[in-house]
């Protein structure tokens, strides 16, 4: 066996990581994703047919991952078919355990970090420069700051975890927690309370200057939506009760 | 633009939501000022997206939960005020504001959609294992391409009988007492942000109390300096 994985090998599994959703199933989840972004590597280590439908049968079983950190995974499992190719040793079992592992925390500080701060935070920024400016071209870049603030850490996540995933291999599991994200977590954190704090005020001073009913209505609806969200009431009703609720006002006043 | 390429890229963008890329492009406040600005109506598409994206930045796809659709609802929401605004122009905010409605209500409608999806996944996933065990190796790039085409079927199909039917309601209810409407929804966009307001406060929720506070003394701060 050929021990081939190079810098441009990252490159491909990079790439194909933009797919790994593509097929999510309730089944079997990322598998499918995951064993695409995985294959060039295996094409070139098991050129015999048997071992490749191994690999193929190992990997589309079963796996599931925030979609940008599984490229942490997509690193150490690399590594490990490297190596267990490379060895002409069988350590399947290793590779199962490994995934069934990593599965928790890379879904638990992927949502977190991701989904929880970086993306409000950098919608934040964008949202508030096009509520802001009057001008339709600076509306427009303040769509390409929130696209570049969100995807600089987007990519570089990505690529980085493939890269530290690769070099780690199964030790990559003691550094995934969200103590070791946390200046991405920190600087983010800022930019988004920051960003909401200026958008509440901007749309506080609007309703003083539009009609000062306005401010009531904006509380008001502030405080339903806060109060059912706190209940895990889905988006609708704290949506929905406010807007009837200013429907009403419209009417008697 | 036409309804119909409208649709086309609409689809296009929605699979960034869950299915490719994932960068961001199919947020409200991008994809509806894309659509807007397509049909020749950016302001209209920059309306709906503001208003439409607070609601949803606190709904979070963690894990395996399937959550309300709500940048398909904005697109269908953009489509179908910039296709209807030019038939009523006098009648702008109402057209928006039913729009926006039609999409909150589209975007459930989206996660039932989604999940049909995922359900044909399994098929396509079943399929790729038989052929896998049949030594038909080379089926992985297929399978994803087979997904990706029935994802944006869906939601093509669903974008365009939604948006049509977006078209027809508002037709039809802007047709008597539309100045009463007008009236009467006067607060209804400053609702709007302000629930979307408090949704996106919710997600500070965890964080310790000083960050709240900080957050508090800023809205106050940035009024004075505006007032």
């Amino acid at each position: 066996m050929k021990k081939d994985l190079i810098n441009k090998k990252f490159l491909v599994i990079f790439l194909r990581s933009f797919f790994i959703q593509a097929v999510w199933n309730f089944k079997s989840m990322l598998s499918i994703g995951w064993t695409f972004s995985l294959s060039p590597i295996a094409k070139k280590l098991y050129t015999n047919e048997k071992q490749y439908q191994d690999f193929l049968i190992r990997h589309l079983s079963f796996f599931n991952a925030h979609p940008y950190f599984a490229s942490f995974a997509l690193g150490a499992i690399a590594r490990l078919e490297e190596d267990m190719a490379d060895e002409e040793k069988n350590d399947r079992e290793q590779i199962e355990k490994f995934k069934n592992a990593i599965i928790g925390p890379l879904g638990a500080i992927g949502d977190q970090l991701f989904w929880a701060i970086i993306k409000p935070s950098s919608i934040m920024v964008g949202f508030l420069g096009v509520l802001i400016f009057p001008e339709s071209s600076q509306k427009l870049i303040f769509l390409c700051i929130l696209l570049i603030l969100y995807n600089i850490p987007h990519f570089y996540m990505r690529y980085s975890g493939i890269v530290r995933g690769y070099s780690e291999r199964l030790s990559i599991y003691r550094k995934l927690c969200i103590e070791n994200f946390s200046g991405w977590r920190r600087v983010y954190s800022i930019i988004g309370a920051l960003g909401f704090s200026i958008v509440v005020a901007y749309l506080i001073h609007q309703s003083i200057q539009h009609d000062l009913i306005e401010v009531p209505v904006f509380g008001m609806s502030f405080g339903v939506a806060y109060f059912l969200r706190s209940r895990r009431r889905m988006t609708y009703l704290p949506v929905f009760i406010p807007l009837l609720i200013a429907i009403v006002i419209g009417i008697l006043i | 633009m036409g309804l119909i390429p409208l649709c086309l890229i609409g689809a296009v963008v929605s699979l960034d939501t869950f299915a490719i890329f994932q960068v961001l492009i199919s947020q409200p406040i991008v994809a509806c000022t894309l659509i807007g600005w397509l049909s020749n109506d950016p302001m209209t598409g920059i309306q709906i997206g503001l208003l439409m994206q607070l609601i949803w930045i606190s709904t979070l796809p963690v894990g395996a939960v399937t959550i309300p659709d709500g940048n398909l609802g904005a697109i269908i929401a953009t489509i179908i005020a910039v296709n209807t605004v030019g038939i009523v122009p006098d009648y702008k905010s109402l057209v928006i504001l039913f729009a926006i409605i039609f999409g909150l209500l589209m975007s459930f409608v989206g996660a039932h959609a989604l999940n049909t999806v995922r359900t044909g996944n399994v098929y396509i996933l079943n399929q790729l294992l038989n052929r896998v065990e049949a030594m038909k190796l080379n089926q992985v790039g297929k399978a994803i391409s087979y997904s990706l085409t029935f994802n944006f079927i869906i939601l093509f199909a669903m974008i365009l009988s939604s948006t049509l039917i977006g078209i027809s309601m508002i037709e039809a209810i802007l047709v008597n007492n539309v100045e009463s409407w007008i009236q009467y929804t006067r607060y209804a966009d400053i609702a709007i942000f302000g629930s979307g307001a408090g949704l996106t406060f919710t997600l500070v929720k965890g964080y310790k109390p000083k960050i709240i506070i900080a957050v508090l003394i800023l809205i106050v701060l940035s009024l004075m300096l505006w007032i």
